[in-house]
């Protein structure tokens, strides 16, 4: 009996195709700029290039970093939600019942994560459910069975922890205890340390969820 | 701790404008269509707007083949279909995935069809220009082309328009009056039934190592598969990018890279995302400069003793003075070359230094790790060719291979380009054929060699016409000539009066010269374009006809990449509106102009791939490869095809009814098609010579370079020297307004110019201009500026900045294939084509030059453009 699902993403190995957020949006028929996961394309250091144009990088890092919901074992989503549309499942996965929301955005304000997002299509707040109705089947969530390098993977929190380690932050995504997300990150080898100086390099539509109007 | 969305405010990014700039959108947007005749439904990402998941039921998962062939990998990709809509994807869940025979999963862009396919921009019905009208003159109202409007017509209507005009413009100018758009000697077949057209050669990926390939010994065996991969020590990799090239191999290398505890050294002006996640070490080297890198590293290699002489002298020649080719016209050896004996320039690392831009020190250790670790993999990618000395550069590159002795070995070899040099390339493992009916050939014009390669060129005959050059095509429509090949540049004349694009490529976009496109097509009496899609060519078609995709016909697909993979599948989607398949237009035009059966065979598509899949066979340990198939009488019946019954592996109706289509050949870890390329070779170099003068690898190929003398645009060395190039590192670097150098790339958000419009890969990809954090600084730009860009020669393009510190100082990366979108009055096309940023360079074979771009970039003062993904549906008529 599973009691708390979680994400493992190893940076290390991901090339940041974003296959995971567009499976994502067919899977959940997100319109244009909704998605329930981003990938961040997080980098840093600067360039010398002496007299002779000879080229020296001087503390580089780049890193792709998938993130979605956490499925917290404190979720701040739902301890803000004043009509409890925020639901924990037996097994963690945390969701959002569209027909009891209603649409006071006061659990996009508490996740300091970002993953739940106003819809305007729908009206409601939205996020990632882990694909609990794939899981119930016995099937992978369609990011995990999407990603061409197997890089993102769910399971038992306690296993993943115990096969990656505990480690629930990557820049740029800072580590808030409060909330216990149940997430585990491989660093990249470009960037072991956690160098937090860099910048996220994406423009705004690559990483914010809002519905767009054409 | 600051918050994640704090992090993103600080970064400088603004959510309402982005807001506001969906606002203005709204109004313009000209969509909406309902009542559709036969249950296809147009999608659009922009009204999808029901996130609750329903229920997959009332339809079927059938496989489907991406619309694209430019692609370089094969996946299974499979779409549920309800009512002949796709309403959701997915991708290979057809076999267990494990480490050996891995799941072969599909990539963003296929993964995303449901919301292309049937997008507002795709064609419906046949069209013509309303302005325009036949015969010729003022009737024509050239100068309207790209600004008219189009009004719908019958297929009967179009057909005959074009039978019409055709035989107006054969009997009135004869044949040359008429050029195929298709590739090469595609061209466009109903021309070859008229007395003939011109066509058009060259090339585009391979750049210019096709003919210096054939010449010197390397070819396309060198490749290892991807258990061979396994046994590699060292791989050095000059450029490539395949984990956005080739997404679903870079799985299988690194699992490659563990089993072997493979060091990997990646040499690229831009950290690549494979650099990201297989990479070693990440060497940033000044583009076009490799082959001054090549020259030190082999300089190191020949002072330092760690060159494979045994190799060197049993299976190469013009190395050194001792084992010079017999048809050497010069003295000149490699060895000495380096040395410096013949211009007092010893090629040392610290020469290569400056030119280079890499450190003495890390020149020095990468010359130490070639000559030491062993088995090694060389991998140059064509980008690397697609420079105004590209030709040189598979030449050099090889070169440092076999000094090395990187060949013969499992885990050993040098391979140049993409897609045939990717990591696990499982050769010729699937192969079949399709029995189509012969063309008729092309009576007046014949593009040297297959697929516009010049390797025909070795009987160059100057009475020949071979048709205009790649970069030529729409410079010599507009300007009345185009240049013959050989280095004096001789020009010939042609009086273009129509085009025709059968739908085989988007040349007007992918071309070199994009800056004659709009005055090109003004010209001529008449331009027709077949496409399912408003592609940058199209716009000037007087008529215009709506093709089916490979979601509405038949299909076979065979991995081209990963050829463990065959894809066999029926169309999934009922014909789109009123497209046509293209065999089914050809036959329209030829009944329309008289040629039956006698003249033309017919053969529908289906049968076409019928026959492909009956003779597709597949390998067998110790014995002949067999028929991938068995068919039976019943089989035959039932599937409504002409055949003969065969014996196979599985039968048909469980392949493609059970199976749905997908055949995954399963491999083992050294199993018997582990491949050692060049095996015969290095085993008796006598019995299986090279296919080269000498029957050796050339160092010194005297052969490429009399062949260049006598009809290439233009030089090269029989040894392969480094020089620097027009438009490369050492001009740009001097240059205070062409300062920038401009690669190109392969994005991954598109396929070529395919999947511009796709608004949901654009919304995952921006695209903007890429400029190092260096450069930013000094010159004053920032992320999020709209930046004016003028190409050396050439025309001006408008985009999008945005600063990083993941690519080299002086080197700008922008995505090519966005669709040309030029504003007549300024000239500037805003929809941010690399090719509009190249003038024709006539070059080599007539390759093209993308990669030795000087820019100009200033900020743009106008009226900003809309980011892609917020573009409006360009939608040709109202419904």
């Amino acid at each position: 009996m599973v009691t708390q699902y979680g994400f493992h993403h190893n940076v290390d190995e991901c090339i940041g195709c974003k296959l995971c957020v567009v499976a994502c949006k067919d899977k959940n028929d997100l319109p244009l700029g909704e998605k329930y996961r981003r990938v961040y394309d997080y980098g840093g250091g600067s360039w010398k290039v002496d007299e002779n144009g000879v080229m020296s990088t001087d503390g580089f890092f780049m890193q792709f970093v998938s993130l979605s919901c956490n499925h917290c074992s404190a979720p701040a989503c739902l301890a803000s939600c004043p009509v409890g549309a925020i639901i924990k499942r037996d097994d963690g996965i945390v969701y959002i019942d569209k027909t009891a929301c209603i649409g006071c955005k006061a659990c996009i304000g508490a996740c300091p994560y970002g993953a739940p997002y106003m819809s305007s299509a729908t009206g409601v707040s939205q996020k990632c459910d882990l694909c609990y109705d794939l899981i119930d089947k016995g099937e992978n969530p369609v990011c995990v069975q999407s990603c061409p390098m197997r890089c993102l993977e769910y399971g038992e929190i306690e296993e993943l922890r115990s096969k990656h380690g505990d480690r629930a932050y990557v820049a740029p995504v800072t580590s808030v205890t409060q909330t216990e997300p149940n997430v585990v990150f491989t660093p990249s080898r470009w960037n072991p340390n956690d160098d937090m100086s860099g910048d996220i390099l994406n423009p705004d539509v690559e990483i914010i969820s809002e519905t767009i109007t054409l | 701790m600051a918050k994640l969305l704090e992090r993103i405010e600080k970064s400088g990014i603004n959510r309402r404008q982005f807001v506001g700039l969906a606002a203005t959108v709204g109004a313009v947007a000209t969509l909406g269509l309902t009542g559709c005749e036969n249950k296809v439904r147009e999608t659009d990402p922009a009204k999808e707007s029901d996130p609750t998941p329903e229920k997959l039921v009332g339809g079927e998962w059938m496989t489907f083949r991406c619309p694209i062939s430019g692609c370089t990998t094969t996946c299974v990709n499979q779409a549920y279909v309800v009512d002949g809509t796709i309403i959701r994807q997915r991708t290979d869940e057809l076999i267990e995935d494990s480490v050996d025979n891995p799941q072969v999963r599909g990539c963003l862009k296929g993964r995303s069809q449901r919301w292309y396919i049937t997008a507002p921009d795709r064609l419906k019905y046949p069209m013509k220009r309303k302005n325009w009208m036949p015969g010729g003159g003022d009737n024509v109202n050239g100068h309207l082309r790209g600004k008219d409007e189009w009004e719908r017509i019958s297929w009967d209507d179009a057909i005959s328009y074009m039978a019409e005009e055709f035989k107006r413009i054969a009997d009135t100018y004869g044949p040359r009056a008429f050029l195929g758009l298709g590739k090469g000697a595609a061209g466009a077949k109903i021309f070859n039934l008229l007395g003939g057209c011109l066509t058009t050669y060259g090339e585009q990926t391979p750049g210019g190592s096709e003919i210096v390939r054939a010449y010197i010994g390397n070819n396309l065996g060198n490749s290892m598969d991807r258990m061979a991969l396994r046994h590699t020590k060292l791989m050095v990799l000059f450029g490539n990018n395949t984990a956005w090239m080739q997404q679903n191999q870079i799985y299988t290398f690194i699992n490659a890279k563990k089993a072997a505890g493979t060091k990997v050294i990646i040499i690229d002006p831009w950290f690549t995302p494979t650099a990201q996640v297989v990479a070693d070490q990440w060497i940033p080297i000044h583009p076009s400069t490799d082959g001054a890198l090549v020259e030190a590293l082999v300089y190191e290699l020949i002072t330092n003793n760690w060159v494979d002489q045994e190799f060197l002298d049993k299976y190469t020649v013009g190395f050194d003075a001792a084992h010079m080719p017999a048809d050497a016209k010069t003295n000149e050896n490699y060895k000495d070359y380096i040395l410096g004996v013949y211009d007092g320039i010893p090629r040392t690392a610290e020469w290569a230094s400056p030119i280079t831009g890499i450190p003495v020190e890390t020149i020095k250790n990468l010359a130490k790790d070639m000559g030491s670790i062993k088995p090694m993999y060389i991998k140059s990618s064509t980008s690397l060719c697609r420079t105004y000395y590209g030709n040189r550069t598979c030449h050099q590159m090889a070169t440092l291979s076999w000094i090395c002795g990187c060949m013969g070995e499992l885990g050993a070899s040098y391979v140049y380009g993409s897609p045939h040099g990717v990591f696990n390339r499982d050769q010729d493992i699937v192969r079949g054929s399709a029995k189509s009916p012969k063309i008729t050939p092309n009576p007046i014009c014949t593009p040297p060699g297959a697929g516009g390669m010049l390797t025909g060129f070795a009987e160059y005959d100057p009475n020949q016409e071979y048709g205009i050059t790649y970069p030529e095509i729409f410079k010599a429509v507009a300007t009345g000539e185009y240049t013959i090949p050989g280095q004096a540049h001789e020009k010939r004349a042609c009086d273009i009066k129509c085009m025709y694009n059968e739908g085989n490529g988007n040349a007007a976009n992918q071309m070199t010269g994009a800056q004659y496109v709009a005055e090109a097509h003004r010209k001529v009496d008449f331009v027709v374009y077949q496409d399912f899609q408003l592609k940058s060519g199209l716009v000037y078609a007087d008529i215009v006809l709506p093709a089916k995709t490979s979601f509405e016909i038949d299909f076979i697909q065979i991995g081209n990449v990963h050829s463990c993979l065959y894809l066999t599948g029926k169309n999934i989607l009922a014909p789109y509106y009123e497209s046509k398949d293209d065999n089914e237009i050809f036959y329209l035009l030829c009944d329309a102009l008289g040629f039956g059966e006698d003249v033309v065979p017919r053969q529908t598509t289906e049968q076409g791939y019928f026959n492909m899949l009956a003779s597709t066979t597949i390998p067998v340990d110790g014995g002949d490869p067999i028929p991938l198939v068995s068919i039976t009488e019943d089989d035959l019946k039932f599937y409504g095809m002409k055949g003969e019954p065969q014996e196979g592996h599985i039968p048909i109706r469980e392949y493609k009814e059970d199976n749905m289509g997908v055949f995954h050949l399963q491999r083992k870890p050294d199993d018997f098609l582990t491949k050692i390329p060049q095996k015969a070779f290095i085993a008796d170099p006598e019995q299986s010579p090279m296919k080269t003068t000498s029957g050796k690898l050339e160092i010194y190929c005297q052969a490429l370079k009399d062949h260049y003398d006598r009809c290439s645009y233009h030089d090269i060395d029989a040894l392969p020297k480094y020089k620097p190039a027009v438009g490369g590192y050492e001009e740009i670097s001097k240059n205070t307004d062409y300062k920038y150098h401009l690669i190109n790339l392969h994005h991954l958000r598109q396929v070529q110019s395919n999947y511009s419009t796709n608004k949901v890969l654009t919304e995952m990809f921006a695209n903007d201009l890429m400029m190092s954090n260096y450069d930013a600084k000094k010159d004053g730009f920032k992320t999020g500026d709209w930046v004016l860009v003028t190409g050396k020669d050439a025309g001006q393009i408008v985009r999008r900045l945005c600063v990083t510190p993941y690519v080299a100082p002086g080197v700008i990366l922008l995505g090519q294939a966005n669709w040309l979108d030029v504003d007549d009055e300024t000239g500037i096309d805003f929809g941010g084509c690399t090719s509009y940023l190249k003038a024709p360079q006539l070059l080599g074979d007539g390759y093209q030059a993308y990669n030795t771009t000087p820019l100009k970039i200033e900020k743009y003062t106008g009226q900003a453009p809309l980011p892609d993904h917020l573009k409006p549906y360009v939608v040709p008529i109202a419904d």
